[in-house]
């Protein structure tokens, strides 16, 4: 890979549990090209939320403690003043979230909104913010822009709003979206649309994409890799057609068999059994060894990640398994 | 095919919208059966109206016209008194794990008290009968001691699996019940329904967004748009043939986690946005986002055809027998 836009090593953080601290991230490394698309896939508590959250800067810190290395552009950002962190966020990092009605201020315009964004970071008259803004609604397929300009963000329906958060992300050109579940809240026919949208945006301008999804029929439309994390830490960081047909890590391929369209109709589906381990209750060896139906002696063993085949897997007996992926 | 279990004829439910003083047409004129142990997916998208339909199914709700029959017995005619002794045959499971449970109550007094309301057995029995539905869908007496709050999401939709079934209901339905779930948990979840169904003979409505789950676990599938049903058909059928260009535009819109070379066709996204169930479209009701739509689409309503064996469409392009 050339020189990376972005690249995470070593990624620890640690919650605030009163007087101690509970990690919840632990050794996550990765990293982005510049104008890469990475999906960042794991279930619920897995911690790639707050792994997209920690690289703006945006986890509290009273609650959260952050250690390991954030380079954007060489720069280490984990480490940046508040301040320093505000001028970066949104000119050369931004983020959007799955629901963008939270994440809109439901007192001010739209317009406004892309506007303040815009005078924020660039020298733009007043004047010059507001055409901007209208021109950036266009952009990202409102109907009526000058008009929808003036609405309230509760007069958008979800898909409109997730386009006005994408306008609101990318008003100043980031090197790095990170767009964190940004269709998981919306039906499947508008979700299409928000997905070509997105891909069309970053595209257009270069900007390289982390998506943090749940789904990864979602990663495979808008990704070339993908970054699989379970119970806190990367398991498997692979180019996504790879990851799909071979999976390397036994919880990568557990996940992608227990999708409903590997069984036969109205079979049992295969199962991975069990439930992910809790912060505070990890296993000190490999963190899916007591799920996993390929434990073996050595799993006690905490795993590293290591690279195999031009990928990068946590588990000692990959190279050994020959597991299934989403092919039928 | 004998007397279906679940007969609904032209139903209709409609809100009256307070400030404009117009009406919402949730439900406007579906008609369907279901047979006894048959699962019946409904699929639909936010405002199809699918939610509404399965609160009415179960009289959740009273529609404004229309009929629901449970074994050949219309339930809107019933009394009141006589409709609450019919409750227990029909049960349904909603999305939210959570808050369908009382915060403040232990598991095993949540699944002991539609036993407790009816009255039946002595407490000792009741305990015994809401144990052994836990126990059933996978949890211990330990985990009938705690909390709502310190069970995870997929223990919690099986507390409510138990509580819906702990009175032998003969038809479930379930409303977007797997929606909030992790993929693996969901598919745990998923397998407990078929094996639950195929123990107590169970009727299923499945009511979801979620193509993938309703083509799995169904026999006949639904496709809801605005308030009506577009097409019906075996869940292979539609899978593989279905006609409707709304079921089409759906099908092809589902992102697919299968490597590239195993992706077929061309995604084309569908234009636009479901307009308001308060002012729907004249004619088709379709014909605003259709790539396919016509005049005529939007003159007259498209009657129902019958293209194959359990096969219907509505929609003025396809050509079949009239139903």
């Amino acid at each position: 890979m050339a020189v990376p836009l972005l690249q995470v090593e070593g990624l620890e953080l640690a919650l605030r549990a009163g007087r101690s601290w509970l990690t919840v991230v632990e050794d996550v490394s990765f990293a982005i090209a510049p104008g890469e698309a990475v999906g960042l896939v794991g279930e619920s508590g897995a911690g790639k939320t707050l792994t997209g959250l920690a690289l703006l800067g945006l986890l509290p810190r009273e609650l959260f403690r952050a250690a390991g290395r954030v380079r954007l552009e060489g720069e280490d950002i984990l480490s940046l003043p508040e301040r320093a962190l505000r001028r970066l966020r949104g000119r050369r990092i931004s983020m959007i979230f799955q629901e963008p009605m939270t994440a809109l201020d439901p007192v001010f315009t739209v317009g406004e909104q892309i506007a303040e964004t815009l005078r924020a970071h660039t020298g733009l008259s007043p004047v010059a913010a507001k055409a901007r803004a209208v021109e950036a609604l266009a952009e990202v397929g409102i109907p009526l822009p000058a008009r929808r300009a003036e609405d309230y963000p509760h007069q958008l329906s979800g898909g409109m709003r997730q386009r006005v958060m994408i306008a609101i992300a990318l008003a100043c050109e980031p090197r790095l979206l990170v767009a964190d579940e940004p269709t998981t809240a919306l039906d499947v026919t508008i979700q299409a649309q928000i997905i070509d949208l997105l891909l069309r945006q970053v595209s257009a301008r270069g900007t390289a994409l982390l998506l943090v999804s749940h789904n990864i029929g979602v990663v495979r439309e808008c990704c070339s890799r993908v970054v699989a994390m379970y119970a806190g830490q990367v398991v498997e960081d692979a180019p996504v057609d790879a990851l799909l047909e071979r999976p390397l890590h036994p919880y990568a391929s557990g996940l992608l068999r227990s999708h409903p369209r590997f069984a036969p109709h109205r079979a049992r589906l295969p199962s991975i059994g069990g439930r992910a381990p809790a912060p505070g209750a990890m296993p000190s060896g490999c963190r899916f060894a007591p799920r996993c139906a390929h434990r073996t002696t050595g799993c006690e063993a905490p795993q590293p990640l290591l690279p195999l085949e031009g990928r990068a897997v946590r588990c000692h007996r990959a190279a050994a398994l020959d597991l299934p992926g989403a092919v039928p | 095919m004998s007397a279906p279990l679940l007969r609904v004829q032209d139903l209709r439910v409609a809100f009256p919208l307070r400030d404009s003083g117009d009406t919402l047409k949730a439900v406007d004129g579906v008609s369907f059966d279901v047979a006894e142990g048959e699962t019946l997916g409904i699929i639909g998208e936010s405002g199809s109206g699918k939610s509404t339909l399965g609160r009415a199914i179960v009289a959740l709700l009273r529609p404004d016209a229309g009929r629901v029959e449970l074994a050949g017995e219309d339930l809107f005619a019933l009394p009141a008194p006589q409709l609450r002794r019919r409750r227990h045959a029909m049960q349904i499971i909603f999305q939210d794990p959570h808050a369908a449970l009382n915060p403040r109550r232990r598991i095993l007094d949540s699944v002991r008290e539609p036993l407790d309301i009816a009255g039946e057995g002595s407490p000792a029995e009741r305990t015994a009968r809401a144990l052994a539905m836990l126990a059933r869908v996978g949890l211990d007496q330990a985990q009938a001691a705690r909390f709502p709050h310190e069970l995870s999401g997929g223990q919690k939709q099986r507390v409510n699996i138990a509580r819906a079934l702990v009175r032998r209901p003969r038809l479930l339905v379930a409303d977007e019940a797997t929606s909030a779930l992790d993929v693996s948990i969901q598919a745990d979840i998923l397998n407990l329904y078929l094996d639950l169904q195929a123990e107590f003979g169970l009727t299923y409505v499945i009511i979801t967004h979620d193509l993938a789950v309703a083509m799995h676990v169904s026999d006949r599938l639904a496709v809801m748009y605005l308030g009506r049903f577009v097409e019906v058909a075996p869940a292979a059928t539609l899978e593989q043939a279905a006609r409707h260009p709304y079921t089409r535009a759906l099908l092809a819109a589902e992102p697919v986690a299968l490597p590239s070379r195993l992706v077929t066709g061309a995604r084309m996204p569908l234009q636009g946005e479901i307009p308001s169930p308060v002012d729907p479209p004249s004619g088709c009701r379709f014909r605003t986002r259709c790539p396919v739509a016509e005049p005529r689409c939007a003159a007259a309503e498209p009657a129902w055809r019958q293209v194959a064996p359990g096969h219907r469409v509505a929609c003025h392009l396809v050509e079949g027998a009239a139903c």
